[in-house]
């Protein structure tokens, strides 16, 4: 039985790692991730949550932590974003590489300089190559449900990879929803209790973390391989698809987005279609494992698409266009591939724009 | 993964464990933490020079156990008079760095070639 409740994005995950139940939680607040923090705080205080709740000094330090953690084979949980996340990407490998089960909410927040704390993409997708699952929410109410859902993709034995789940800054994180909160009973279901996958204790203990030198390194890089095979199969089976197709049955354009600016272009959408024009959306709920096939089936036959994403790759095309690009390379008459960026720093993506956007891909102009 | 039988190590040192490579990928752990004891690199074939013990001139004073990076140097009991205790090196852990040798205030460490 779920119940109703109004929440922010941030409150609704707290609700969510609560339903988890970690038996470790290491984390160092960050806006617009704080109330997170905040939120599993008050749960610890008045014993809602019984969980070790550790306030470390740094992200390098709750990343650290947790893998300390997860080594003895308990559930953990962290938070962070932005700037937190960059001094976490050396523990961010060191965590994929290691398989240690971890599960992170990001907060998408803008990176410095110039200063800014607003929500933009920029922070996880500068991240993409460090071994983690990236999904990526696009309301308060899949982000509780993906919250679940990540625990429960990262401690399966076969995917065994942290697993990063994003959140767009400030439009998801501080906006409140009516939401569906489901009961522990339920939670339980989608959730069983953690089994590690390998685990440190004094009876049996480990070498963890060896090295392996130009002999063996790529075999474990294959392994890891074959977890992230593992994990689209099982998101695209379980917990929702790695893709999400809005009107595109009979579009010839589409535009592609990720996280909370989909809510809006479907808006758009609805409004072109029902004046005739081609157009779809694409959301990309998962950016690692990337779908690839998924792309290529739901794309073929399109003229054009433009992917929409708060980033920004200096100097070269988008970090997502240009793999939606790579995907779609070989097919027969592949779609035209245009790339935007928008809402850097937090600014506004209005739906003007979005309708501009389409006009281009349309016009198959950048 | 097996205790070497042939290996004879000091029961009181972390016992080697030996690893054959694997020859497919199946056959490798999936993760990179193995049962203590397993040296996938092993470090004595990094070394060009290996530390000797003038066990006349060391003083016990200790200071390089404590400071060797990979553990390789410890107190050994000698067999000969019950209770003494002197320095030992560990050739399977030493990666032969020389600092033992450098730091040893009584010259009593010699780096002499493989
Ligand atoms: S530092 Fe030199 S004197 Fe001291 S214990 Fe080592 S070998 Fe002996
Ligand atoms: S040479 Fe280096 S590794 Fe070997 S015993 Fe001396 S300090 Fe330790």
């Amino acid at each position: 039985m779920a119940i109703q409740k109004f929440l922010s994005g941030n409150e609704a995950i707290a609700e969510a790692v609560k339903l988890a139940k970690p038996a470790v939680i290491a984390v160092y607040p960050i806006t617009p991730q704080t109330t997170v923090v905040e939120k599993l705080a008050d749960f610890v205080a008045n014993g809602e949550l019984k969980t070790e709740f550790i306030n470390v000094e740094s992200e390098h330090s709750a990343l650290s932590a947790l893998m300390g953690a997860s080594a003895m084979g308990v559930r953990t949980f962290t938070a962070t974003s932005s700037q937190g996340l960059l001094y976490m990407s050396e523990c961010l490998h060191y965590a994929a590489g290691g398989r240690f089960p971890i599960v992170m909410m990001n907060a998408n927040r803008a990176v410095a300089l110039p200063w800014n704390i607003f929500g933009d993409q920029r922070d996880s997708l500068s991240q993409l190559e460090s071994g983690w699952i990236q999904l990526y929410a696009e309301n308060a109410q899949e982000a509780f449900d993906l919250t679940l859902s990540s625990f429960a993709i990262a401690e399966n034995h076969a995917v065994a990879l942290p697993v990063m789940l994003n959140v767009d800054g400030f439009a998801l994180t501080h906006t409140y929803e009516p939401l569906n909160i489901i009961s522990q009973e339920d939670a339980d279901k989608i959730l069983p209790p953690f089994k590690p996958f390998f685990e440190m204790n004094l009876e049996k203990p480990l070498s963890l973390g060896f090295s392996a030198g130009p002999r063996d390194n790529t075999a474990f890089k294959q392994h890891q391989i074959n977890g992230m095979k593992a994990a689209a199969k099982l998101i695209n089976e379980k917990f929702g698809d790695l893709v999400d197709a809005y009107k595109l049955e009979n579009a010839k354009y589409a535009i592609i987005t990720l996280g909370s600016i989909s809510g809006l272009v479907r808006d758009v959408i609805d409004e072109l279609q029902s004046d005739g024009v081609k157009v779809g959306l694409l959301r990309l709920r998962s950016l690692r494992p990337f779908p690839e096939e998924e792309l290529r089936s739901a794309l073929a036959n399109f003229k054009t698409v433009g992917v929409l994403e708060k980033n920004l790759s200096v100097g070269a095309e988008n970090a997502v266009a240009k793999e939606i690009k790579s995907a779609l390379y070989g097919l027969e008459n592949a779609p035209q591939v245009l790339a935007f960026s928008g809402g850097l720093g937090g600014r506004d993506i209005s739906a003007n724009e979005i309708k501009d956007i389409i006009s281009k891909i349309i016009g198959g102009e950048k | 993964m097996a205790t070497d039988p042939n290996n004879k190590r000091n029961p009181n040192r972390p016992q080697i464990v030996s690893w054959n490579i694997p020859s497919k990928l199946e056959d490798y752990l999936p993760y990179p933490h193995a049962p203590s004891g397993v040296l996938i690199e092993g470090h004595a074939n990094w070394r060009l020079e290996k530390p000797i013990v003038d066990c006349v001139a060391c003083k016990n004073c200790g200071t390089c156990e404590l400071l060797c990076p990979d553990a390789a140097i410890f107190y050994e009991e000698v067999a000969s008079a019950k209770s003494a205790k002197s320095i030992a090196i560990d050739y399977e852990l030493c990666k032969g760095c020389g600092i033992c040798a450098f730091e040893c205030k009584f010259n009593a460490i010699k780096m002499e070639k493989e």
